[in-house]
This record gives C-alpha cells, structure tokens and sequence, in this order.
C-alpha cells in the first residue's frame, strides 16, 4: 500500500513523502508560493476559505490534494507541473501544516451572541 | 412668441469676429484686436481691443431685450413637483441651465432639491439607490451629450436591476438657435440613441404640453412592473422659451399601473404542485416592498418551505433547503433561472451540467417576462420550465397562498410540520456552522470578511441600522429596508454613489447606514463623498480594500493556468493591483471632507475604530474606516 502510495505522489509529481506520508517541504517557502502562485486568490492568505474551501489547519491528505490541484474536477484553475512544480507543491502543503488551529468559539464572545 | 436666445443678432460684430478668425486661419498669427493688449506690470491682461468694442458701441434695440417673464423651464420645474420628486441628482450643464434656474429659484429648491453631484454617473447611481429604499423614481438631470455619455454605464445598472430613475436630459436640437462652440458640440440629433436599448422609455419633446405629456407617461412608464430608466429630453429652446401671459399649460393626471397578477388558472395549477411536493424550494429575490416580505415568509410559513433570499434572515425557513434534492423549485422574480438550477464549469472546455433532479417540477413568477430587449444580454439564458407566470410575485403571493391553503389536507399539514422542524434544525446548524467558521481568520491581517461582519454587527445591533447592499453574514435582517440589492449589471462604479443615495433616503428615518466599500469601486466615483459630505448625508463606509480589482487577479490566473504558463506575484498583478502606492482612502475621504479613519490592519484595532466612526455618523456625518482585508 506504502508503495502505491509513493507510485501516485510521485506520478502527480509530489516529493518523497515523509514515514507518515506528508511530503517533506519547506514551510517558509511555501508561504511565498501560497501567495505568489495564487493560491490566496480564493483560499485567502490565512487558507481560512474565500469563494474556494477553507485548505487550513487540518489540510485534506495530500494524496487527495495533490491529485485535486493537478486535474481540479470543479472551478478551479489547474495547476499541472509546468505551473507549480513537484516541489512548490510540497513547500504549499507544508505551509498548510503549519497553519494553527483557530481560537475556541467560547474565547470570541462576539461569536457567541444570539 | 418672444425667444430672448432669438433675438437680432449683431451682424457688424459677427462680420467682425469671422473675418479676424479667417485672417488667424490664413496666417495663424492672431489679428491684433484679437491679441490681448500688454498687461500692465503685475496685473491683469488688459481687454483685447474686440473685447472692447464688444461691450462699449451700439447694438440694435431689438437685442436689447433681455430680460423676460416666465420661462418654460418653470412649467417645467411644475410639471416634476406634480410628479412628487424629492431631489434631482445633478452635475450642472448649460443645456438645462433654464431648468436648473427655475427648479432653484421658481421652485425654491425644494421637492426636488438640487443634490450637487460630481459625474454623471454618480447621479444616476445616487438616484438608484434612493430608489431601491423608498420604491419610487428620483430625478437625474444631465447634458444630452456629454452628460448621458458619462451616465450610460449606471444607467445600464438601472436597466438590468429593474430600477425606475428618471432622467432629464438638456439638449439644443434647433442648429439655428445654438451659440457656437460648445452648444453645438454638446447637441445631438437624437438624444437618447446612445442608451435607447438600456432605457425603458424615452421621449424627446417639442413643446411644452407635450413636455407635460411626455413627462407623465415617463413617471408611470418607469414605474409599471418591471421597473426600469426613462428619459426626457428638455430642449433649450423648450427651457428658455418664454410663456405668453396668461398662457396655461395643463398637467395630465398621473396614475400609476396597478401590478401585474398571475393568471388565477396557472396560480392554481403552481398551487397543487408545491403543496404536493416532498421537498421544495424556493428562491426568491429581494422583494419590492415590507409587504412583499411578509407575503413571502406568509408562504414559507403556510408550506412550511425553505425560501432562498428575500426572508429575514434568521427565520428558520429562510438559505434552507437543496435544490438537488427538490423536487418543486419556484423561483420569484429570479434574474437567472437557468443559472440556478444549472451549473457552469470554466474550464477549457465550458460544460453545463444540472444540479437539479430530472424529475423536479419548475415554476417561475417574475414580471420579468413581460418587458425584454434584445441587444444587451442581461435577460441570461433560456430556462425551460414548466410553469411560468409573466407576473409581479408580490401581486401574485395573495393568490398563491389562499389557493395552497384550500388545498391543504391535515395529512399534508402535518409532514409540512415534521419538514418545518427539520429545517429550523438545519437552520439552527448552519448558524452554528458560520460562527465556527469565523474563528478562522479571526485574528488574521489582513482582516477578514466575517471579523468585520461580527464586529460591525455588535456594534448595530441594538439601532435602526440599514446595509446598503446585501445581507451580511451576522447581521439579523428582520425588515425589507435593511438591504439593497447591488448593480445590476455588475458595472464598477456604482456601489459609493449608490450608497450615498440609499443614504438619503434613509435620512429622513434617522436609520444608521453601513456600506461595505470595495476599494476599486470607490475610485471610479470617489467624488460621492464630497456629496454625502457636502449635503450632509450620513452613513459609515467600511472599505474592504483588498487592494486590487481581485475578480480580475483570479480571472488571470485561471487564463495562465489554463495555457500553462502560471503566474507569478509580479504577473499576476499587472493591470490587477492597487498597490504601489497604497491609496489611503482615509486622506482622500478626509480631503472632501468625510471623516476617515484607517488603513486598518490589525484586528484589534478595527472594533474602536468602528465604534468613533458610527459616533460621527450618529452626529449626522458620514465616515469612512478603510480596512484592509482578505481578498474575499
């Protein structure tokens, strides 16, 4: 299964994942990409969500991820190697786990009124 | 009939004036008496020896009469406060300077008042808007030429949202009256070709009771469902003619077009199908009136259906519902069916899909259906339904209710009480939902959509608070006047001169108005908060500066990605950002003066800041925080 798993990152041109299958990245260059690359476009800077899903925290498994950005089946605009590299796409989704979870809903009392 | 523009004209000066221009065009060098004479040290030019001779030898005594009784633009003025006009939005020009005379000093500037505008399509924008709150048609004036030159794309924006303004437009069609120069380059065969197929009616009249005519049928034109612009052409001769004593001109009598109602055969047969139904939906758009709204949630509540916009926003039948599942989907007044209930994919290869069962049963209300034109597309695409009723839904709803509750059975009532539970569950969880959501982002900088919604919403909502646009994540709308809807043909330019007319019309409530700002459409119309300012109309404009025309940066990225090429930081932002330098709206609110306050950046700064704005707003001022936030 492990080896399947490699064969597809590899196929969509992922870096060699980690033991626990997240590609090893750069966290700090994949907040540049995030933004360069367009990403924040719909996602926002923070990947909180805008007219695209929320990515972060908790990002979606990278195999899912990675075929998702390559081939999207919805609206948004591919992203095949020659645009992000293998690499840049594994910095993007390192960054993504950086990203902390968000303040508890009972510490935001605006949040909290009827 | 005296004309003071007709009087003899001073054939020895004319004479002279030509033959001093045809020397210069011979030899371009400016014949002396054309030549300013040398001024003295330190002063002023001295007057060039025709400007002399101009005011200083003999005219004949027939030009000097210049004075008269009472112009044609005062009947004028009459006609419009016949018609019940509050303001008329205005950038001054010399084709309607009769009218403007007269609406200032024989109507005294009073219903309508003069509202001092600084393009012409902040005017129409500002008249839109007004609309949209008070239900009735403000007055545009603007030149024939130029002036609807610059209105044209608000115009538009009226046309597709089905909104009535009413526009004047000032225009000299008589060449043998016009002074020469300017006049005739702001004359025009046909004044409103240029818009006529974004204008509901138009009309250009050649005398004064066809003026009044004219005018009145435009009123009632503007204001027969579904709404839209007209326009009225006052020409300068019309203006500045003068009324022979003792002359009366009479004023037809307005009566408005009760709407239109749905056939009673077809509201029957929608009637069975949506109290038959399982699971259905309906989307409606805003409705024209607070009685529209009560309708609505009448019907929701009778059927016990989730309705799409136009609801209160926190009623538990109200954003319910799927369309995927439904298997009745009525849409009210709804601009796009088609886009409704299917979906587009913008990819390389643009491919429709449904997102809605094959069996689902499709109704439309919408008088719509009753005025269409055909060059400018805003009628969307073709949506086949199975019932479709060219009428107005809030005409319609009385109807439609009675005859679904002659229908109603006890057994239907009580799995229209289960669903009704269901979706005050569904609701109760998305409500949830949202405030999970927001904690994303809460603390981000730029700042986020949902931390200026919770912030401004606290802030609000013990007052009579009105947004000027759509519903806001967190806001509680319970009345039709707490929104509006935006430009209806999605034209840049509208959203600060729109807000600054909603604004007016909400002055006389006292009601707090809160527009959300985008920061590339402030810069097409910035001149709307000299006028908030100027004529003293308050609201808060929050900025979402995003620095960038941002529908434009995603729209790039998708062509580079789609050929490949990506883009970079640098790419992306050619033609896109507004940034480098920053605009600081703030200064520029503050330079016409409007209280400013911002960029905001961070967070925590932004509820005070909030705060000392609405305190200026509450003193009868508007104010600006420019924020900056995410993208979207």
């Amino acid at each position: 299964m492990q080896a399947m798993i490699f064969v597809l990152l590899w196929a969509y041109g992922a870096q060699a994942p980690s033991p626990d299958g997240v590609p090893s990245g750069d966290a700090d260059r994949g907040q540049v990409l995030y933004d360069e690359r367009g990403c924040y476009q719909c996602h926002n800077h923070d990947a909180s969500g805008g007219p695209g899903p929320r990515l972060a925290p908790d990002p979606t498994p990278f195999g899912g991820f990675s075929r998702y950005v390559r081939a999207p089946s919805g609206v948004m605009p591919p992203y095949t190697v020659n645009v992000l590299s293998s690499e840049e796409l594994a910095d993007i989704y390192t960054f993504l786990l950086t990203i902390p979870e968000p303040p508890p809903l009972e510490s935001i009392p605006l949040l909290n009124n009827e | 009939m005296a004309k003071s523009k007709k009087g003899p004209v001073n054939r020895r000066g004319f004479l002279k004036g030509a033959a001093a221009g045809a020397a210069a065009l011979a030899t371009g060098i400016p014949p002396a008496e054309a030549r300013p004479a040398a001024p003295l040290r330190g002063g002023a030019p001295l007057p060039t020896a025709a400007q002399v001779a101009a005011e200083t030898e003999q005219v004949p005594l027939s030009a000097d009469v210049v004075t008269s009784g009472r112009p044609g633009s005062d009947f004028m003025v009459d006609v419009m406060k016949s018609m019940g006009f509050n303001y008329c939005f205005s950038n001054p020009g010399s084709s309607f300077r009769g009218l403007q005379e007269s609406l200032i000093n024989h109507g005294g500037n009073s219903s309508p008042e003069w509202i001092t505008c600084l393009h012409e399509e902040i005017s129409v924008a500002m008249a839109d808007g007004y609309a949209q709150v008070e239900g009735k048609p403000e007055l545009v004036a603007a030149h024939g030429t130029v002036g609807i030159q610059h209105a044209a794309m608000n115009i538009y924006n009226s046309f597709a949202g089905r909104v009535p303004v009413y526009i004047i437009a000032g225009n000299s069609l008589d060449a043998a009256t016009r002074r020469p120069g300017v006049e005739w380059l702001h004359s025009v065969q046909d004044v409103a070709a240029m818009s006529r197929d974004y204008l509901k009616w138009d009309d250009n009249p050649v005398s004064l009771p066809h003026f009044a005519e004219s005018a009145i049928r435009a009123y009632k034109i503007a204001m027969t469902l579904p709404y839209g612009p007209v326009l009225l052409v006052a020409d300068t001769d019309l203006q500045e003619e003068i009324i022979p004593e003792g002359a009366q001109h009479r004023i037809p009598r307005l009566t408005l077009a009760s709407p239109p109602q749905g056939d009673s055969g077809a509201v029957e047969e929608l009637a069975r199908l949506l109290v038959q139904a399982e699971n259905p939906v309906i989307r409606a758009r805003r409705m024209r009136s607070q009685e529209g709204m009560d309708l609505l949630v009448e019907l929701a509540e009778t059927l016990q259906a989730p309705v799409q916009g136009g609801m209160p926003s926190n009623h538990p039948l109200a954003q319910g519902g799927s369309l995927g599942d439904a298997d009745v989907i009525l849409g009210l007044q709804v601009r796009d069916f088609f886009g409704t209930i299917n979906a587009v994919r913008d990819q390389m290869h643009r491919t429709f899909s449904s997102r809605i069962r094959p069996d689902a049963k499709l109704a439309t209300i919408s008088s719509n259906d009753l005025y269409v034109k055909s060059n400018y597309q805003d009628f969307q695409r073709y949506a086949e339904v199975d019932i479709s009723i060219p009428a107005d839904p809030e005409a319609t709803l009385p109807a439609l209710i009675e005859a679904c509750r002659r229908l109603i059975t006890g057994d239907r009532r009580r799995v229209f009480e289960e669903r009704g539970r269901t979706l005050a569950a569904d609701k109760e969880r998305a409500m949830e939902r949202a405030r999970q959501e927001a904690r994303y982002g809460w603390n981000s900088s730029p700042i986020s959509y949902d931390r200026i919604s919770a912030e401004l919403w606290d802030l609000v909502k013990d007052k009579d608070w009105a947004l000027t646009g759509g519903a806001d994540r967190f806001f509680d709308v319970t009345r039709r006047y707490q929104t509006k809807e935006g430009s209806g043909a999605a034209g840049v330019g509208y959203g600060s001169p729109a807000a600054v007319g909603a604004a007016l019309a909400h002055r006389q409530y006292g009601r707090l108005v809160i527009n959300r700002q985008n920061d590339g459409d402030l810069m097409y119309a910035p001149g709307s908060l000299w006028t908030a300012a100027h004529h003293e109309i308050p609201f808060l404009s929050v900025m979402r500066n995003n620095r960038s025309y941002h529908q434009e940066v995603m729209h790039l990225q998708r062509m580079a990605n789609r050929y490949q090429r990506g883009t970079t930081s640098a790419s992306t932002f050619v033609g896109t950002a507004i940034e480098d330098p920053d605009i600081d709206y703030a200064s520029l609110a503050r330079s016409m003066g409007v209280y400013g306050e911002g960029p905001i950046e961070n967070p925590n700064e932004l509820r005070a800041a909030l705060q000392r704005a609405i305190e200026v707003v509450e003193r009868g001022e508007p104010a600006l925080v420019d924020v900056v936030t995410q993208p979207r």
